[in-house]
């Protein structure tokens, strides 16, 4: 039995998210709120995707019309939770007693970016999952052994992506800054895409990976990080003594 | 499995669009073994045999074993158990099967089911049975002489590998393809040298049959008892049973009665088989030949005129289910005639036969396997023990007699075995168990041990006794053409036909000459029952319905008893209707299937509204059928063991007490698996990432301030 890969992958794809939600979100019923909402809309953008795909039923095996039009939606939801939360945020702020500041504006794209992430994780993986722990793996048609492997750590990966986008996403409708947002759409189409041509394979995972450090990075950016402060971090300098 | 629980119940929450990547998620994992027949679980009052895999299947490492040496690699030098052996038919036999079981390294056998028509059997014989049959519930069951085949072992070639107990499953591949498929995998993933260490990911294959039923029938059935009084009753197992078929020459009628005259004449034969794989079909070629024979000889008598069938004595065919397992059919045939219940208890409301009892029977005639008599000659056995009684050896000797008398005018030899020597094993001795004045004798191709080397298995195939069909002829010509078993069996069948013809009616040797099996009938007949049952004879024979449904069948009709129904199984379906349309009146008065139903209140013919012969309607070029309404005295009577009846006849010895287990899934998958340190990296790097995760975004969140200092204007 491979309850032992079970167990592996599911570490891998959900471990990250984890640690986020246990250390950043869990304890602030406020978030928990954001990250239910986050998750309830990338539920609904999967719930159109699917009606659209069940009505143009002539390109049911088109795996690249659904891809495309799932992203597109899914970007499409992405903007009505940025509208929604805004909308909600002063209704939202009643609960704190403290003025809103811009941490808290990336706080709340960050958590719901997290819910969204969380869901689409949980839906991409939860069936491999499942067969996971029968007796057999992945190979007896010549595909890769390292199946799960990858499907794990490309899950763990558009968590973290969705995450990140959300960020950049929110950040780019409050400047309107149309390149920002045309970053995260299109770079969430490239990397969907990319998946089409190369299926879950070590060469999928590395440009994938890429991509996330690239977007890590961006949205570290905006949310008022630099590399002082990563360099203050590493050295364990205290707050107060960075200088900007 | 609690995990893969509870994640397919959070599937079954998600939406179907889930389905179609599961689906395919199963497909990169596994290939389905598409037809097998399994070795299953049965049960009498002490013992449990078959095989059983565990609840969640039995996984093993396929090992393709072609020739002897990989048998004897498994058994010694294999390293990684366990092993899933698929074997050639040559090697699977009792000791190497034995050999595999006690190395402990084996979770389970796949056989290859060879071709038909070159079935490779063992070079010594193979037969899974004991090596005396249905020993403990024949005739001789306490005799100091006879017991426990002391006289003559009939079937040494037996080995009993059907009555072991194995915990591991045993499956019979039905379909080429899944052969190929294993063998394929096999060949690019284990042919790892014998000596050097296996490469991993290796090819393996899991067997699901979970047997419910454990132990004995007793119980088992305490079991299911117990189990119908919850809310969830649930049934472990099921007596194995079905119906046997009977018919008379002329209809017997209670209004004259046979009371104490004893002047029936009872023909017999079995009709059931068994093979260690559940419900293959076509097997018990030679086990056949025997209600083959009986079915051909009642059509040369059925063919007689009205006016000579009425000059003469009663003559019965009886067809016994179950035989196999301890005469099922017989023992329970005597048991309801020593009642006073067979046919039925006497009721003054509707039309019946007259009651039958064994004290009528005045000569019983009884065809075993009689396919090989061209090799080992044909043998007319009697019991020693009744015939110390004058008259039971007088009458014995007039069905010898008229046995000899039969042969006169063919060049069929007839001879008896030592009169010291007992009777093989035979419903006749259930019969003789009951009442020892039965005068009877039995017809086979073997004087002392089996002819036959495959009895009772899958291997007693059409080929093994002269079914030579050559391989290019097309179905209609197959079912024309004479095989060698064919016009051997024929000789046979007009012999029977004969010798009931001469005891029943008081005529001379040269007056039964008239009486002459159509080799036709029994071409067809072989042709039907062992090669394809989806043939011109049960196409005419069965109603529309059943013919519809012997269409999709792709071979012939399976022979295990299996379990009872309301209605009888598909053979003794065919069987009752093949001997009503050999023995029947047609009523051409009745020409809708609506008119032809067997009148409530008369129980002592049936009506059957056969499909008939089609007929092209040259016009439109349309096929319509010519059928008919049919009537004979051809009856069923129940094939199931007395034993079931009470709890005291369960626990008696007296009658056959099997039982079959029952299951939920029968199913076999190809597929791979990866090597247990692999499995560990996988789990310690989700470990690690896990742990790494926490420690990372616990300093990350002690430390944000460090990390982001946002500046209000910023945003």
């Amino acid at each position: 039995m491979t309850v032992k890969e079970f167990f592996g992958c599911t570490f891998i794809a959900y471990g990250p998210a984890f640690a986020l939600f246990i250390f950043t979100i869990a304890r602030e019923p406020l978030r928990i709120i954001i990250l239910i909402a986050g998750c309830f809309f990338w539920l609904l953008s999967l719930l159109f995707s699917s009606v659209l795909w069940n009505i143009v039923w002539p390109l049911k095996d088109q795996l690249a019309f659904g891809v495309v039009f799932s992203v597109l939606f899914q970007e499409v939801f992405r903007f009505f939770i940025y509208k929604l939360l805004r909308k909600a945020d002063e209704g939202l702020q009643t609960f704190s007693d403290e003025p809103p500041t811009a941490t808290d504006k990336h706080m709340i794209a960050y958590v719901a970016g997290l819910g969204f992430g969380l869901m689409s994780g949980a839906f991409s993986l939860v069936n491999v999952l499942a067969m996971a722990t029968g007796p057999g793996t992945v190979g007896i048609h010549g595909d890769t052994p390292y199946f799960f492997l990858t499907s794990a750590l490309m899950t763990s990966c558009f968590i973290l992506l969705h995450t990140f986008w959300n960020v950049i996403f929110f950040w780019g409708c409050d400047k309107r800054n149309i390149p920002a947002v045309g970053f995260v759409v299109g770079f969430h189409m490239l990397i969907s895409c990319l998946t089409l041509i190369r299926p879950l394979q070590p060469a999928t995972i590395i440009p994938a990976y890429c991509i996330l450090l690239v977007t890590m990075a961006i949205a570290y950016k905006l949310v008022g990080g630099s590399v002082n402060n990563l360099t203050a971090f590493l050295t364990c300098k205290r707050a107060g003594y960075a200088s900007n | 499995m609690a995990v893969s629980g509870s994640v397919f119940s959070l599937l079954l929450l998600c939406f179907p669009l889930c389905l179609a990547q599961f689906r395919s998620v199963h497909d990169m994992i596994y290939v389905n073994i598409t037809a097998q027949a399994p070795c299953v679980r049965l049960m009498n009052a002490t013992h449990q045999i078959g095989c059983t895999s565990a609840v969640s299947g039995n996984v093993g490492v396929l090992h393709y074993c072609a020739e002897q040496s990989d048998v004897d690699w498994l058994v010694r030098s294999a390293k990684n158990p366990p092993y899933m052996p698929l074997m050639v038919p040559p090697l699977f036999t009792y000791d190497n099967v034995q050999a595999l079981r006690a190395s402990g390294k084996v979770s389970g056998i796949l056989v290859v089911n060879g071709n038909r028509s070159d079935p490779q059997p063992p070079p010594t014989g193979f037969s899974p049975v004991h090596k005396c049959p249905n020993d403990g519930y024949g005739l001789y069951k306490d005799d100091p002489e006879y017991a426990h085949c002391k006289n003559t072992t009939w079937n040494p070639l037996g080995t009993g590998l059907s009555y072991l107990d194995f915990d591991f499953p045993i499956s019979l591949l039905l379909n080429q393809t899944d052969v190929d498929n294993l063998i394929d995998c096999y060949n690019r993933f284990n042919k790892y040298d014998n000596e050097s260490n296996q490469q991993y990911p290796l090819c393996a294959v899991q067997i699901k049959d979970r047997m419910d039923g454990a132990k004995d029938s007793i119980t088992c059935i305490r079991r299911s008892e117990l189990s119908s009084q919850s809310l969830n009753p649930f049934v472990y197992c099921d007596a194995l049973g079905d119906k046997n078929v009977w018919g008379t020459l002329r209809p017997l009628n209670k209004s004259t009665p046979l009371d104490n005259r004893k002047d029936l004449i009872l023909a017999s034969a079995k009709i059931d088989t068994w093979s260690l794989f559940h419900n293959v079909g076509g097997v018990g070629a030679n086990d056949a030949t025997g209600f083959i024979a009986l079915l051909a000889a009642a059509e040369a008598l059925g063919k007689l005129d009205q006016a000579e069938k009425e000059g003469m004595k009663d003559v019965m065919f009886v067809f016994f289910q179950g035989e196999s397992f301890d005469y099922i059919g017989s023992s329970r045939m005597v048991y309801d005639m020593k009642r006073g219940h067979f046919p039925e208890k006497l009721d003054d409301k509707v039309l019946q036969p007259s009651l039958v009892n064994t004290k009528n029977i005045q000569y019983y005639l009884e065809v075993s396997q009689v396919g090989l008599w061209e090799q080992s000659g044909l043998w007319a056995h009697s019991d020693p023990v009744s015939q110390k009684t004058s008259a039971v050896r007088d009458n014995v000797n007039t069905i010898f007699a008229a046995i000899e008398n039969a042969t006169e005018s063919s060049n069929v030899t007839i001879r008896k075995p030592p009169s010291f020597q007992a009777l093989p094993p035979a419903s006749l001795q259930r019969f003789l168990r009951e009442d020892s004045r039965v005068a009877g004798m039995v017809l086979s191709d073997h004087m002392a041990a089996y002819s036959n080397d495959y009895f009772m298995s899958r291997l007693d195939l059409p080929v093994e006794i002269g079914m030579d069909i050559p391989a290019g002829l097309k179905p209609d010509q197959a079912y024309d053409y004479t095989t060698k078993q064919g016009a051997s069996l024929t000789k046979v069948a007009t012999v029977i036909a004969r010798t009931l013809y001469l005891l029943a009616s008081n005529k001379t040797a040269s007056e039964a000459t008239k009486i002459e099996v159509n080799s036709t009938t029994i071409n067809h007949l072989l042709y039907c029952f062992l090669q394809q049952a989806n043939c011109p004879l049960f196409a005419e024979v069965l109603t529309s319905k059943s013919a519809a449904a012997l269409k999709s069948l792709p071979g012939p009709l399976p022979r295990y008893v299996s379990v009872p129904h309301d209605t009888a199984s598909q053979i003794s379906q065919v069987i009752a209707n093949v001997l009503t349309f050999y023995l029947g009146e047609r009523l051409p008065s009745l020409n809708k299937s609506s008119e032809c139903k067997t009148p409530s209140k008369d129980h002592i013919h049936s009506y059957i509204f056969m499909n008939g012969r089609p007929v092209l309607n040259p016009t439109d070029n349309t096929t319509s059928y010519a059928s008919f309404c049919i009537r004979a005295p051809v009856r069923f009577s129940k094939a199931e063991s007395p034993a079931f009846l009470s709890k005291e006849m369960l626990h008696s010895n007296e009658y056959p007490t099997w039982t079959e287990s029952r299951w939920t899934v029968i199913n076999a998958k190809i597929f791979l698996v990866s090597s247990e340190a692999e499995q560990t990296i996988t789990l310690s790097v989700g470990v690690v990432v896990l742990l790494v995760s926490l420690v990372l975004v616990y300093f990350i969140n002690s430390k944000s301030e460090v990390l982001f200092t946002a500046p209000e204007a910023a945003y």
